[in-house]
């Protein structure tokens, strides 16, 4: 029953018992059965108020909370926004500010001759520093810049990726398999940034092979709950379960990945790209077994 | 008076003059600093070099302001600007604005080098920079962005058509694919380099060009990519 018919019932009651005592009453004892029926209604109509004052303040109670927690929720995704915006500009300014100083570094190991070692030590230095900060800033970028949507078949783009990886490391290449899921009809195409998505791809096969020295490396596509999905899994070395909590952070390493080449900003990569176009990217890793990667894509 | 040919570098952080000047001046070419704009525009009137390398933010005048004003007077002298803003359209529009080529800092003083030398060729082959260029059959409408093979215009997605339209104002030159990247594409992660590869597969596909026995686009194995027709104005 609704609230508000509450407040209707003494009103409803008191109209009712008074009207009933006027009806049965004698004529002499007229004014005071008008005077009784009349305080029952005027009771009725106070108890109807009370009731109706009651539920007002609660609605507007509620309506208050309401409206704070939305106000809180709104404040919180208003913070998230411009501190990634802020983030974004810090490296923006960083990579602004350190291009002249890493230029004169360069030219002057240029100046000084390429054939010294030293020499040659700082300016590739020099190198790894500036693309470290232009990676940073690139990244960041990414979260903001508009995508460039096209028809992309995954499948197509799992094989040239593979082709790409095989050709830069054939015995990685010689150790994927690939297994696509075609029946009873084939994964769907995706409307997608086809850079963004065959960076991401690389990204993530890049790592299976850098991480597993030996034994397979599987592929595969398939359609699920709306979404293709391509998972790469490896036997390697696997990620120690203290850093699984950590390994989409940006310049995260693994305790166990220190002797691999690598700037730690591949899988914030991986996950930026994949949440750009809906999706999204799950990591298990169990050390010393191997890691599973799958990536998401909406379809349709 | 020197038979080297020379340069006039335009930057205000000495930091990098000094170096940069010394660089070049060992690898063959007679250098003269300029600290600003102004400075240059000074310095192109007193003794015309053959090609001028700008930074492009700089006190008084900058490397833009620059470029404008030294193109009033000198519509031919072959300019590098050393762009500071990593965004490629802050990049194509230093092409834009009459610029021969570009260069994001920090940059490798060797890859400077080459690109001088490249511009130099190009500019003593007199490469068209008209607006309607043509390889062969095929004609490139830079200002409408159409292209057409003989009488059959063609479609191209907009990356394809920025690569092809930088591969034929700089044919006969070997570019890598990061360098195509940073310039065309504005992201240069190190491992994104297959991008460049799947807009030359549509490219080659789109003009019917054989990779195995190109007319048009040949594969500089190990490096990149080239456009090896011969380009005139249409």
């Amino acid at each position: 029953m609704r609230p508000w018919l509450l407040a209707a019932i003494p009103l409803a009651l008191g109209a009712v018992i008074g009207g009933v005592l006027v009806l049965l009453g004698e004529r002499r004892m007229l004014q005071i059965a008008v005077a009784i029926p009349l305080a029952f209604v005027v009771i009725g109509v106070l108890a109807s108020l009370a009731i109706v004052a009651v539920l007002l303040v609660r609605r507007s109670r509620a309506a208050r909370i309401r409206g704070r927690e939305s106000a809180r929720a709104e404040a919180a995704a208003a913070a998230l926004v411009s501190e990634r915006e802020r983030h974004r500009r810090f490296l923006a300014r960083l990579d602004h500010e350190l291009k002249n100083p890493l230029t004169a570094i360069r030219a002057t190991a240029a100046a000084a001759g390429a054939q010294d070692p030293q020499w040659s030590l700082v300016d590739s230095q020099a190198r790894r520093l500036g693309d470290l900060v232009r990676d940073l800033r690139k990244l960041a970028e990414l979260e903001t810049r508009p995508l460039d949507l096209e028809e992309v078949d995954l499948e197509v783009l799992l094989v040239e990726a593979i082709h790409a990886l095989a050709e830069r490391d054939p015995s990685a290449g010689s150790r994927i398999r690939v297994d696509v899921i075609r029946v009873p009809w084939p994964v769907p195409s995706v409307s997608a940034d086809l850079d963004l998505l065959s960076l991401a791809l690389d990204n993530v096969l890049g790592n299976a092979a850098k991480y597993s020295d030996e034994g397979p490396i599987e592929v595969r596509l398939r359609e699920e709950s709306g979404s293709a999905v391509i998972e790469v899994a490896d036997s390697g070395r696997g990620i120690p379960a203290a850093d699984l909590p950590h390994v989409f952070d940006e310049l995260a390493r693994a305790a166990n990945a220190r002797d691999v080449s690598g700037s730690g900003l591949g899988l914030t990569l991986v996950q930026t790209v994949l949440a750009r176009h809906g999706g999204s990217v799950a990591l298990r890793s169990v050390e010393g077994a191997g890691t599973v990667v799958a990536m998401r894509v909406p379809l349709g | 008076m020197t038979d080297r040919t020379r340069l006039l570098l335009v930057d205000d952080d000495a930091a990098i003059t000094t170096p940069l000047a010394s660089f070049l001046e060992r690898s063959g070419y007679a250098v003269r600093v300029a600290g600003d704009g102004r400075e240059g525009l000074a310095a192109v009137r007193e003794e015309k070099p053959d090609l001028v390398v700008s930074d492009v933010l700089m006190p008084h005048m900058d490397g833009r302001e620059f470029v404008r004003r030294l193109r009033e007077s000198d519509p031919w002298l072959p300019v590098i600007l050393l762009t500071q803003v990593g965004e490629s359209f802050e990049r194509s529009a230093a092409l834009d604005e009459g610029a021969d080529d570009y260069l994001n800092k920090p940059f490798d003083p060797q890859e400077l080098l080459s690109r001088v030398r490249a511009v130099l060729r190009r500019a003593s082959r007199g490469v068209p920079t008209s607006q309607r260029i043509r390889a062969g059959d095929l004609v490139l409408d830079r200002t409408s962005r159409r292209a057409w093979l003989g009488a059959r215009e063609l479609t191209f997605t907009p990356k394809a058509l920025t690569l092809l339209e930088f591969l034929m104002t700089h044919p006969q030159e070997a570019h890598s694919r990061e360098r195509l990247l940073a310039g065309l594409w504005g992201f240069d992660f190190a491992t994104s380099s297959r991008a460049v590869d799947h807009r030359i597969a549509e490219l080659r596909r789109v003009l019917g060009d054989d990779p195995a026995d190109p007319r048009f686009i040949d594969t500089a194995q190990g490096l990149g990519y080239r456009f090896i027709a011969p380009v005139v104005a249409a």
